[in-house]
């Protein structure tokens, strides 16, 4: 995206990386992320298989007091950035197909399944009493 | 451009023999950015999300197409616990209503 910023270059050069960022951020969420370098593994070749979430957030300000003479500008900025990768599965390419192996993650699915043993056993808890009073 | 946007993207075919495996993946990306100019400032600000996850490898060799589909199993049991978690409630409100009417 280009967009006209006119006026001090302090500004322009601010707006124009403003703006690179994001478009800098789009073509890094590439499918290279996803799929990893295939490893080879007799005749078979492995490629793990990842998913990945990405996320930004910057904030930024730029002043120039033209009322003063002399150069006056101010500029202040902040951001912050996560990349997160999980492995979702190994692809095998072998000779005679594909055949694409699920990895689980033991200790999400046991963390998701005790909150929702939790919940049923909250659920279950308050159902009895209602029943019972 | 600001917003939700979905894409699917195909990476470069891996050639086994005479087969091309080609990768697929979809991406789901949001960005929010804003800019506000004056004479003699500029202040702006944005976020950018992205989540790509993989979909299917497809097999092509002579006279063949095979598309072998990515399940994220981890996501798929999550998905399952959440929706039984919202319908748990409710079944167990049918139920309770049901034997108090059953007991009156």
């Amino acid at each position: 995206m280009s967009e006209q910023v006119p006026g001090n270059p302090l500004i322009e050069n601010s707006m124009n990386e403003f703006f690179a960022t994001f478009e800098r951020a789009q073509s890094s969420a590439s499918i290279d992320n996803v799929y990893g370098q295939p490893i080879t593994y007799g005749d078979s070749i492995i490629v793990p298989v990842a998913s990945v979430s990405q996320f930004f957030g910057i904030g930024m300000g730029v002043g120039a007091d033209q009322s003063v003479a002399g150069p006056n500008g101010g500029m202040g900025g902040g951001g912050t950035a996560r990349t997160k990768a999980r492995p979702v599965a190994l692809a095998e390419i072998m000779p005679e197909g594909v055949d694409v192996h699920p990895i689980i993650d033991e200790n999400r699915a046991l963390t998701a399944g005790l909150l929702f043993a939790a919940w049923a056993v909250f659920l279950a808890a308050r159902t009895l009493v209602k029943l019972f009073k | 451009m600001n917003g939700l946007r979905r894409e699917t993207i195909q990476g470069q075919p891996l050639r086994v023999g005479d087969r091309e495996i080609v990768p697929e993946a979809e991406v789901w990306s949001f960005q929010a950015k804003q800019i506000g100019l004056t004479e003699n400032g500029a202040s702006g600000g944005g976020a950018w999300w992205s989540w790509s996850r993989p979909t299917a490898l497809i097999e092509r060799g002579p006279g063949m197409a095979r598309r072998v589909r990515i399940v994220d199993a981890n996501l798929q049991l999550e998905l399952i616990l959440i929706i039984a978690a919202i319908v748990l409630p409710l079944v167990l409100a049918i139920v309770t209503q049901w034997a108090n009417r059953s007991s009156d």
